[in-house]
This record gives structure tokens, C-alpha cells and sequence, in this order.
């Protein structure tokens, strides 16, 4: 089922990459956002089915932006998933502690993400 | 009176001697003290000058001020070193006074002389100690000075505290890491201090002082890091430990504070690169292997040929970085020692069966056999799961790599000892033998042409090393040109729970259970346990013969219908050799028609069919096993376990009359060690006892499958409440309050506890 989905990631080229892989790869729709705040901001706006969110921004990072969306009413309810190339334990139990439905790592491969993303979401978040 | 009398008496008496000389100093007599203190008799001295006694050696200066006090007062008192006769010297305490007559002209001198040689030897030593305790302080002072130099010049806090927790010494350092004045702290109590550390420092423990038992201070030596509350925090290192004097007595303890705020940060600043570098280097990876894969996968549309060839190299090449980079960052990491594993006990059969999963389909390409063949038996291992994953599908994946096509590689694992060690085998080329040490090293290739085509990191051994030996354990392969390479690595075995240290029962029986079914084996192996027997398991024959050829086996089950070797097979083995001829062999199982006659000829002690009768069974063990090795046979054994030695004394009597075989200990480490080398067949136990007490020792045998059950009879003083009565339980029990009629209470509960049930 083609979900819209909110990317949060300052990297253009990654955006690009993401979004022609979720639409190839399971028609969805992808909105982007190049920083927490214009994330939060989208979100807010979008009510996205989902999530995607990046770690290291300037700025504001993934940690401080997933609080935010945790602590608005408006965004509370929406599942995120983290996309980051940090993949250490430590980050991954701290993701999860901040409300994080599923952490995925880059490099990852573009015509499986769609599917890792419905594994997730069906699981009920656990991964 | 006659006074005159009197003075001659007094001048005849005198302890000090008396001299009388003329004007011109000739002695006109001496009285007895004088000739005693000179050695000169009276004739000898008189007609001499009084200078007759002069040594040389008093200087000129004193008898120039004698004879002036002479003419100006008639008197003088003073010290002067005179000669004895026989040359000794002698200090003379002197008084001379002139007499006059009425005229005013001196008639006569009277000299009286007192010995003061010893009085002024003491002088002399008093000076010369006064001399030398000056000389030994001036040295303690320095000594003093220079240690106290040192601990002040040292870049770390000290702070001492004596044994009663009182703090003797802090240099001034402590100012800069506790915040109060070394002067300050001086006489404070540790525990003050430790409080206000509490404020200092985040968490608890620094300066903690737990006296042990009895109240002797701390003998640990222990080590913390702690962090200051401040808004820029130091880090410190504490350092405690007992303080001794040469003789090894402990006169206090010492804490020291090492500042290691730059350290730490180093460290920190080490993780944060792995990690940002881990980021750097894959952000820029992602977009390149996703632009790769999207456009393989066919979002442009179909490809000509060439684009999909060249857009396939591209694509391996990413994914081989790719690799590179997690296999480096893994690296560095293991070589920073931040290398984390989660240690569990876990099933080595598992992880290789999934690993040999995850290769299948590589292997499967190469159209080569991945077989695993693992002892069943085989205990766990303590490891982390994913890292040994890791190095498990790193070996296969060299091994299928590195096998000709159509060839096998065979997983096999064992137990050695305390280690469990894995093998994995394949039939390729071989490592010529230069390259076998040096494999195991960073990016060591042994051939640059061929294996430039297999595509690995030449990092993924290095890897495996690190991570097996992070676990304790090692790694190594043979490997012979044109024959096939193993790589074989050892892991620790789960260890079993700690016990003290008690040496393992040696008289014990130990029976080898033998039968194809593990289920069954360890069914039997249960069952013999309880009753007392050390058990071993095998399930096939080989295993038994080896077993039975290895280790002290006292009996054996042999099951006859199994694969490979048939148990008649391993019946005959084992009355052949000579090593396990003489093992009594039970065989237990389902069909024994057509043999029978064979099993008498070989000498098997019994049969015993299934499905199992387990109260048989223990019979026939019970009997083939026949007498104890003390050759008291068929004598229950009761064990009697109490400090009081008439207790031990009187039961014991009574028990050996009742036809009962008894062995004593007089506490409970003593009695576990006995009980641990022959299993009682009933146990009395009083609770009371120094060592171990009769409750931990229960826990003890409670904790041991083969003590669990054994009768016994608690001895007690007091009444024991319900809930230590439950904990007080092996076999059937029963408690026994110490009273008068004791003793022969104790024989009739015992023949109640050995009734068979």
C-alpha cells in the first residue's frame, strides 16, 4: 500500500536516491525536508504515514528532532524510522529509547528498502 | 664533749681526703681517705710537695686561678686531673683553704679531695649521646623533609588514614582535587571526608573506608574513576590500598588521586573519530551504490548490454568497498579495545548450522557440499553471538571461496578440556606453508593474482583473530599444497556455577552410560546420579571405547541396537582390550534374543531390558559394583558430622553396634571433603560448627545431583523454624533436638531414615 512518506536528510543526493527508490520500489510518495526544523515543520503540515529520519544534520540532529516530533501533539503519533550511517549498539538502543519504531543503515540497498520499511511497519516496530 | 676527739675521728673517717701542707705546699700529713684516693701511703706523701699527685694534663689556667682566689680569699673550689701512684688518672673535686695565724700569716693549706672520675665519665656520655640523638634527629628531619618533599612534589593527591579512619597525612595537592586544605583534612575521619567527596565527585565511592569483620580497617586494594561535579569536569583515577611496615603489619591505608581528564579525553576523542569517519566515509557510499542499484534494478528502464556489464562492475566494486570500510572500522576499533562483546552461553552447533544457512546459496553457485557433523553432546559455549557469526561465515566464506568447484567443506567441533574448538575444512589448493604464520595479519595476501578475483578485504582473518581472541581463545590452520586447508578456533566452555574450592570425590563410582538415543542416556545418566553414581554419556560405540579407554569408568550400560558399532561389537572391544577388560558391563536393551549366550561367553554382568525398570537397574549397578573399596561390604555408611568430639565419640559407638559403618568429622568443610570422596548413605549433622555450618553445608550438597537425596538427621539445639527447616532437607529428613536421651534416639531414627522406601 503506497504510503506518503516524510524524509528528513541533508544530503540532496541521498534525498534523490530515496525518493526514486521508495517510488520505484513501492509507489510511494516521498516529501523532503533538508533539516530538523523544516522537518518538524513539514510533518506538522504533511501528517506523513511515516518517517524517515537521518542522524547527523547540522544544526539539529536526528536525536534532538525526534524528541520534537515526539513532544508535539500534532506529529506525536507518526512512526519514525532512523536512516544513518552511525550503527553502533549505543545508537541503536538510544533510537530506540527516543521512540523509534526501526533504525536502518546506510549504505542500504535501493530496491530493498521498501520492503525493510514494510517489515518494520507490520512488525509493529520491532525490528 | 671533746671536741678535739671528735675532730680527729671526723679527719680519720672522712670519705674525702684530707691533705694538710706547710706554707711552701710540703705535706705534713694526709689522713687514710687521701692515701686511698692517691695509692701513696702516708710516708710516701709526707716531706713531698702536694703537686706530688699532679697529672700534667689539668691546665695552667685553673692553677693559676686557684692560687690567686688563694691570696685574695683564702679559699678555692675547683677540678683538677690527678696521677695515682700507680699512673691512673683520677678526677679530684678539690677545696683548698689557708690557714693563718694570728698574725695573719699563712701557716698551712688543707686540701680536701673527692673523686668525681665517675661523675665526670657520665658528663662525658651524656654529651656524647646528646651529640648523637642530635645528629640522628638532624637525620630524621632530613629524611622527613625529603619524603615529605616528595609526596608534596607529586603530581597526585595523597591522603592517609591511620587504622582507626583518622586522616594522618595529605599533601597539598588534595586542596586542588577534594577542595579542602591538606592542613584541613589532617585528623578529619575518613568517613567526613568521604561525605564531603560525595559532594565532590559524581556517584559514590571515593574515599570509602569498610572496615571488615572485627573491625580491622580495609585490606583491598581497589581502584575507581571518578568525575568532579564541576561545570568543566575533571576525571581522576583513585588509587586505595593498605599501608605496611617492613614487617607487613597494616598501620593505615592511602588513597591517591591521578588526574586523568586528558586521557579520557583522548579516548573520547578516539571513538568520536571511528564513528565520524564510519559516517563520512558511507554517506557519500550510499548515493553511489544507490544510484547503482536503482538503475540496475531498472528505474531507467532496460539496459543495453555493455551499460549493464560496466554498471555491474561499478556496483561489485561499491559493495566491496563498502566491506572495506566495515571491516577497517571494525578493526581499528578492536585495536582501540573498543571492541564490545556480549558474552552468553550459547549452542556452537546452532550458530554453525546458521551460519552454513546464510552460505547455502554462495556455496550452492560454486556447487560446493557445506556439511556440519557436531557431537550432539557437545557443551555450550561463552560467546557473542553476532562476532562469532561473524567469524564463522567468514571462514566458510573463505573456504567456499577457496575450494576447487564441486568440492566439500566439512565443519566439525569438540571439547578439549576447558575449550571448545571449531574446525572448518575444505579441499582447495592449500596455503604453501611461508604464508601460514603471517595469514592471520592485515591485508596479507597469499597470492595477489588469484585472489585479487575473490574479491576480499584481506582483513577478514585479521578480524577473526581479534574477536576469538577477545574471547580467550585461539586461532591456527593447517593446510597442505594441493590437499585443503582447516582453520580450526577454540572458545571457553560455559563454565559451571562457582564452587568452592573442595577437591572432586576420587573413590565416587563413575558409570559410562552408552546408547544411541541421547534422550535415553541421559535419562540413566539422571537416574544414576541421584543415586550417588558420577555419570558419563555416549552415544555411539567409538565414542564409548574411547571414553572407556580415557577416563576411570567403574561400570557401563551398553545399549545393543545401535548404528555404526552394534553393542556387541563394543562389548567385545571392551573385554579385549586390556585397558577395559575389567569394567563391568550391563547391557540395557530392547532385544537381547540370539545373543544371550554370546553375552555370557564375553563376561557381561547383566541385562536388563527395556522399556528401562528403573529400581532394577539400580540393583544390578548396585550389586555389579559390589562391596565398597574399603571392604566394608554391604554396611550402610552413616557419616557423623559435630564439634563436640564425645558426641561423635558416643553416636559413633552406638552406630557400629547397631551394624552400621561410621565415618566423623568434626565441621563442615572437613566433613563436605569426606562426604565428596565416599557418598554417606545417611548423614547426621549437627548445625552449629565452625568453617562451614551444617546450613551451608546442605545448600552444598543440595546443589550436587548425586548429594541431593542422601537420608538425613539434623542435630540441633534450638528449635529450628519452618522456613529453615525446609532449607535443611537433602533425602528424607528428620530433626533431632539435642537432648538427654540422645543417643539412643539417634540409632532408632537412623534405622527409620535407612528403611528402603
Amino acid at each position: 500500500m503506497p504510503l506518503r512518506i516524510l524524509l528528513i536528510e541533508d544530503d540532496p543526493d541521498i534525498q534523490k536516491m530515496v525518493r526514486l527508490s521508495l517510488m520505484y520500489q513501492g509507489g510511494h510518495q516521498v516529501s523532503a525536508a533538508s533539516g530538523g526544523r523544516e522537518g518538524l515543520e513539514k510533518a506538522a503540515l504533511e501528517n506523513p504515514d511515516l518517517i524517515l529520519l537521518d542522524v547527523m544534520m547540522p544544526e539539529m540532529d536526528g536525536y534532538e528532532t525526534i524528541k520534537a516530533l515526539k513532544a508535539q501533539p500534532g506529529t506525536r503519533h507518526i512512526p519514525v524510522v532512523f536512516l544513518s550511517a552511525r550503527a553502533q549498539q549505543a545508537e541503536i538502543q538510544k533510537g530506540r529509547e527516543l521512540g523509534a519504531v526501526g533504525y536502518l543503515v546506510k549504505p542500504f540497498d535501493p530496491m530493498t528498502l521498501a520492503s525493510q520499511l514494510d517489515t518494520i511497519l507490520s512488525s509493529g516496530g520491532q525490528d | 664533749m671533746n671536741f678535739t676527739k671528735i675532730l680527729h675521728s671526723v679527719y680519720g673517717n672522712s670519705l674525702d681526703g684530707i691533705v694538710i701542707s706547710n706554707k711552701d705546699t710540703m705535706i705534713t700529713d694526709v689522713n687514710p681517705a687521701y692515701e686511698e684516693l692517691t695509692g701513696y701511703s702516708r710516708e710516701e706523701l709526707v716531706g713531698q710537695r702536694t703537686n706530688v699527685v699532679k697529672s700534667g694534663l689539668t691546665p695552667r689556667t685553673i692553677f693559676d686561678e686557684m692560687w690567686e682566689q688563694l691570696r685574695a680569699r683564702g679559699k678555692w673550689v675547683g677540678e683538677i686531673i690527678n696521677r695515682r701512684k700507680d699512673g691512673a688518672l683520677w678526677y679530684s673535686y678539690l677545696s683548698i683553704t689557708q690557714i693563718k695565724d694570728d698574725q695573719g700569716e699563712v701557716v698551712a693549706y688543707v686540701g680536701i679531695a673527692r673523686d668525681i672520675t665517675r661523675r665526670k665519665e657520665m658528663e662525658q656520655q651524656l654529651r656524647q649521646n646528646l651529640l648523637e640523638i642530635q645528629a640522628a634527629r638532624e637525620a630524621a628531619d632530613a629524611t622527613a623533609n625529603r619524603l615529605r618533599a616528595i609526596l608534596e612534589s607529586a603530581g597526585e593527591a595523597i591522603i592517609m588514614v591511620d587504622n582507626r579512619g583518622l586522616c594522618v597525612t595529605a599533601n597539598h595537592q588534595v586542596g586542588s582535587v577534594l577542595g579542602i586544605s591538606a592542613e584541613r583534612c589532617i585528623g578529619q575521619s575518613v568517613h567526613e571526608l568521604h561525605s564531603h567527596a560525595t559532594r565532590v565527585f559524581r556517584g559514590g565511592g571515593a574515599l570509602e573506608w569498610t572496615p571488615g569483620p572485627d573491625g580491622t580497617p580495609p585490606i583491598e586494594i581497589n581502584t575507581l574513576t571518578v568525575e568532579t561535579r564541576e561545570d568543566q569536569p575533571r576525571v581522576f583515577h583513585e588509587f586505595s590500598a593498605p599501608v605496611q611496615d617492613e614487617v607487613g603489619r597494616v598501620i593505615g591505608r592511602i588513597y591517591v588521586y591521578r588526574d586523568i581528564t586528558k586521557e579520557t579525553e583522548v579516548d573520547r576523542m578516539k571513538s568520536e573519530f571511528i564513528a565520524t569517519v564510519s559516517h563520512e566515509l558511507r554517506t557519500p557510499m550510499t548515493s553511489i551504490k544507490g544510484s547503482l542499484g536503482l538503475v540496475l534494478g531498472g528505474i531507467a528502464g532496460t539496459l543495453p548490454e555493455d551499460a549493464k556489464e560496466l554498471l555491474g562492475i561499478a556496483q561489485n566494486n561499491t559493495d566491496r568497498l563498502i566491506r572495506l570500510i566495515n571491516d577497517i572500522l571494525d578493526i581499528s576499533r578492536i585495536e582501540a579495545g573498543k571492541m564490545e562483546i556480549k558474552r552468553a552461553p550459547l549452542s556452537v552447533a546452532d550458530s554453525v548450522h546458521r551460519a552454513i544457512r546464510e552460505l547455502e546459496g554462495f556455496a550452492t553457485q560454486r556447487s560446493i557440499i557445506l556439511t556440519a557433523d557436531l557431537p550432539d553432546d557437545l557443551p555450550r559455549a561463552v560467546a557473542d553471538y553476532d562476532r562469532l557469526q561473524q567469524v564463522l561465515v567468514n571462514l566458510l566464506s573463505n573456504a567456499i571461496k577457496f575450494s576447487d568447484l564441486h568440492s566439500n567443506v566439512l565443519v566439525t567441533a569438540g571439547l578439549d578440556e576447558d575449550q571448545i574448538w571449531v574446525r572448518v575444512a575444505d579441499q582447495g589448493a592449500g596455503i604453501p606453508k611461508e604464508h601460514l604464520a603471517s595469514i592471520f595479519e592485515k591485508f596479507h595476501r597469499v597470492d595477489n593474482a588469484s585472489t585479487r578475483k575473490t574479491g576480499g578485504t584481506g582483513l577478514g582473518l585479521a578480524i577473526c583473530r581479534a574477536i576469538v581472541e577477545e574471547h580467550g581463545g585461539r586461532i591456527w590452520v593447517d593446510s597442505e599444497m594441493g590437499k585443503g586447508s582447516a582453520f580450526t578456533f577454540t572458545l571457553p566452555v560455559e563454565a559451571a556455577p562457582p564452587e568452592p574450592q573442595f577437591p572432586m570425590a576420587v573413590g565416587s563410582k563413575t558409570v559410562l552410560v552408552v546408547d544411541d538415543d541421547p534422550d535415553i542416556v541421559k535419562l540413566i545418566m539422571l537416574s544414576l546420579e541421584q543415586e550417588g553414581f558420577h555419570t558419563l554419556g555416549a552415544t555411539s560405540g567409538d565414542q564409548a571405547l574411547e571414553i572407556a579407554r580415557t577416563r576411570k569408568v567403574d561400570a557401563i550400560t551398553l545399549d545393543l541396537l545401535m548404528p555404526g558399532m552394534h553393542g556387541l561389537e563394543v562389548a567385545r572391544r571392551l573385554k579385549e582390550d586390556p585397558l577395559t577388560k575389567a569394567i563391568p558391563v550391563v547391557v540395557v536393551s530392547a532385544y537381547t534374543d540370539g545373543h544371550e549366550s554370546e553375552l555370557v561367553t564375553l563376561g557381561v554382568s547383566g541385562v536388563i531390558g527395556k522399556p528401562i525398570d528403573e529400581d532394577r537397574l539400580l540393583a544390578t549397578i548396585r550389586q555389579v559394583l559390589g562391596s565398597r573399596a574399603d571392604g566394608e561390604a554391604d554396611k550402610p555408611l552413616v557419616m557423623v558430622v559435630d564439634d563436640d568430639p564425645d558426641v561423635r565419640t558416643i553416636v559413633g559407638m552406638m552406630l557400629e553396634r547397631g551394624g552400621y559403618a561410621v565415618r566423623t568429622a568434626s565441621d563442615g568443610q572437613e566433613a563436605f571433603r569426606i562426604i565428596m570422596e565416599n557418598r554417606p548413605d545417611l548423614l547426621i549433622l549437627d548445625l552449629m560448627m565452625p568453617n562451614l555450618d551444617g546450613f551451608q553445608l546442605v545448600r552444598l550438597l543440595r546443589q550436587r545431583r548425586w548429594t541431593q537425596q542422601i537420608p538425613l538427621l539434623v542435630l540441633t539445639a534450638l528449635d529450628l523454624t519452618e522456613g529453615e527447616k525446609t532449607l535443611l532437607r537433602l533425602g528424607p529428613t528428620r530433626h533431632l533436638t539435642k537432648g538427654p536421651a540422645l543417643q539412643e534416639e539417634i540409632v532408632s531414627r537412623v534405622r527409620d531414615l535407612m528403611k528402603p522406601r
